[in-house]
């Protein structure tokens, strides 16, 4: 965790514009949310994530792990559309007996659909996240006149996530040296010291921050040099051919009534 | 000829909230261009002085002077003392925020108001000073320690503070790294740039230092150059410190040199000992 934004800052697009990034980013969601064939959202989702494992720096074993993550909200998401009251005429699969709530075929279909959309949508954002650094996001942020505080918030947040992260670590392997988290009732009160202890020490590393800041004349601004990018007409072809190619596949799936 | 002081301390005191007394009275001047090495055990209260010759924190009394001119704390005055006095943090990572080496670099620089092309000539000098030109396009985090006090050092020389105050500067860095650090730090004094640090390094800051400053509990417990800290054993004694290793072997043959000058570097003991 970590290192995850390694991926990014070594990814072949790493220097690209990253308004051409966010246009390939707007077209894959946009495939993804039009969709509605599961079949064309299946191969989105295959296509997105080849061009993902391209271009970024990121193992395939990694990125199937990495794609796990959003697994667990998507299942709990769909369990109100999964159980339904099941009426007259409708294929049943499961019956969840005395209460006539079950799965039908019906909501089982929509279920496939939802978890292959948030598949493709979310493929979308990690074809985005693994090619470009959270700092060139920022950039294109203030280029679209966002609010600086926000802006300068989001940075500061990025960066002491990382601090936080890398201190509760720390912490972590100084615990487990010690034989910690031996035991139900010892994980419980160590993983709470563990907290507790990252917290005290966040807070002072903020302030220790802070003081850096200072001491370089800060005020209340954070102004920095904008970093250099290149713009390729390679790219932008290649994001018209698949800007081209997604539109054509959602128009035959509509025209066809592809499920 | 009046004696050009960078920086001068009269009689300066600190208290934490809980009231511990970090710096005790102290009265220091330090001279334009010199190399000042801060000596002294954990909790001397070197670190809590150089946040004050920065105006971090501000001294529950005393006076501090900066190019003759008093420090008094208003936000025009300490704009124009932290321009000019650079203060290094023994922890990097409390001192890098921006996302990227390029971007850190390019904070204090811009801060100071200066025009962008100014600041990419200096941003370019420092990377190449400091040898970080490859590390300018990733996150400071995914640095090494070394690498990322190397870039908290550039983050302020790209300022070009006329003192610079480094805390520790040659702690947790490998061999290759520290002399690194030193020629940078020999650099800089050449371009004549007051440069303060704090050290456990008894060998480095009696070969490297002009003045030494021996702190002990807040106070100053001696000031003077390598050889005449060293040869107060009182002083030493109650700071917990050794004699440099120069010195050291130096003792152990001194019998049979003439007398003459102590030796300060590895190549005048060595010549020492060649003519014995």
């Amino acid at each position: 965790m970590i290192y995850i934004d390694k991926y990014s800052n070594f990814s072949k697009l790493n220097r690209l514009n990253p308004v051409v990034k966010v246009g390939y980013f707007v077209v894959f969601l946009a495939g993804a949310l039009l969709s509605v064939s599961m079949l064309f959202t299946t191969a989105l989702i295959v296509c997105v994530s080849c061009f993902s494992l391209y271009y970024s720096s990121i193992k395939p074993v990694h990125y199937l792990k990495l794609s796990l993550i959003p697994l667990g909200f998507v299942l709990l998401g769909i369990i109100p559309i999964l159980f339904t009251e099941i009426k007259a005429g409708e294929t049943v699969v499961l019956n969840g007996g005395m209460f006539n709530y079950g799965i039908t075929h019906n909501t089982l279909i929509s279920c496939t659909k939802v978890v292959l959309r948030s598949y493709a949508a979310t493929s979308a954002l990690f074809f985005l996240i693994l090619t470009t650094p959270v700092s060139h996001i920022m950039w294109l942020l203030r280029a679209c006149r966002f609010p600086e505080l926000l802006i300068d918030l989001t940075g500061l947040i990025y960066r002491n996530i990382f601090i936080v992260l890398q201190l509760s670590q720390q912490l972590y392997i100084a615990q487990k040296c010690r034989l910690a988290y031996n035991g139900s009732r010892s994980k419980n009160s160590h993983l709470g010291l563990l907290l507790s202890r990252t917290f005290v020490l966040s807070i002072k590393k903020a302030n220790d921050q802070y003081n850096g800041l200072e001491s370089r004349c800060y005020n209340n601004h954070f102004k920095t040099i904008a970093p250099e990018f290149f713009v390729s007409s390679f790219y932008i072809i290649q994001l018209l051919l698949v800007s081209f190619g997604i539109a054509s596949a959602c128009l035959i799936s509509y025209y066809y009534q592809w499920q | 000829m009046a004696v050009d002081y960078i920086a001068q301390l009269k009689k300066i005191v600190y208290s934490y909230p809980d009231g511990t007394k970090a710096v005790d009275n102290i009265s220091l001047d330090i001279r334009r261009g010199e190399r000042v090495a801060f000596l002294g055990n954990n909790g001397a209260g070197k670190s809590t002085l150089f946040l004050l010759l920065n105006g971090i924190l501000k001294p529950v009394s005393g006076e501090y002077r900066f190019d003759s001119k008093l420090v008094d704390y208003k936000r025009k005055s300490l704009f124009e003392l932290r321009k000019s006095v650079g203060v290094v943090f023994q922890e990097p990572d409390n001192q890098l925020f921006a996302p990227t080496v390029y971007e850190e670099l390019s904070f204090g620089p811009m801060n100071l108001g200066m025009p962008e092309d100014e600041v990419k000539a200096r941003i370019e000098r420092v990377m190449q000073m400091l040898d970080i030109e490859k590390h300018k396009n990733k996150p400071p985090h995914l640095l090494s320690y070394g690498q990322k006090k190397q870039v908290a050092i550039g983050s302020l020389l790209a300022m070009k503070p006329s003192m610079l105050v480094l805390d520790e500067p040659t702690s947790g860095l490998d061999g290759e790294h520290t002399e690194q650090m030193v020629k940078v730090l020999d650099k800089l004094h050449h371009d004549g740039t007051t440069i303060l640090l704090s050290t456990h390094d008894v060998n480095f800051a009696f070969e490297w230092a002009d003045t030494i400053v021996l702190m002990n509990n807040g106070k100053i417990e001696i000031v003077g150059t390598g050889i005449e800290v060293f040869s107060d054993k009182a002083s030493l004694k109650k700071c917990g410190l050794k004699l440099p290793a120069i010195l050291h072997i130096y003792n152990t043959i001194a019998h049979k040199c003439k007398d003459g000058e102590l030796p300060k570097t590895v190549e005048q003991l060595n010549e020492i000992i060649s003519n014995l």
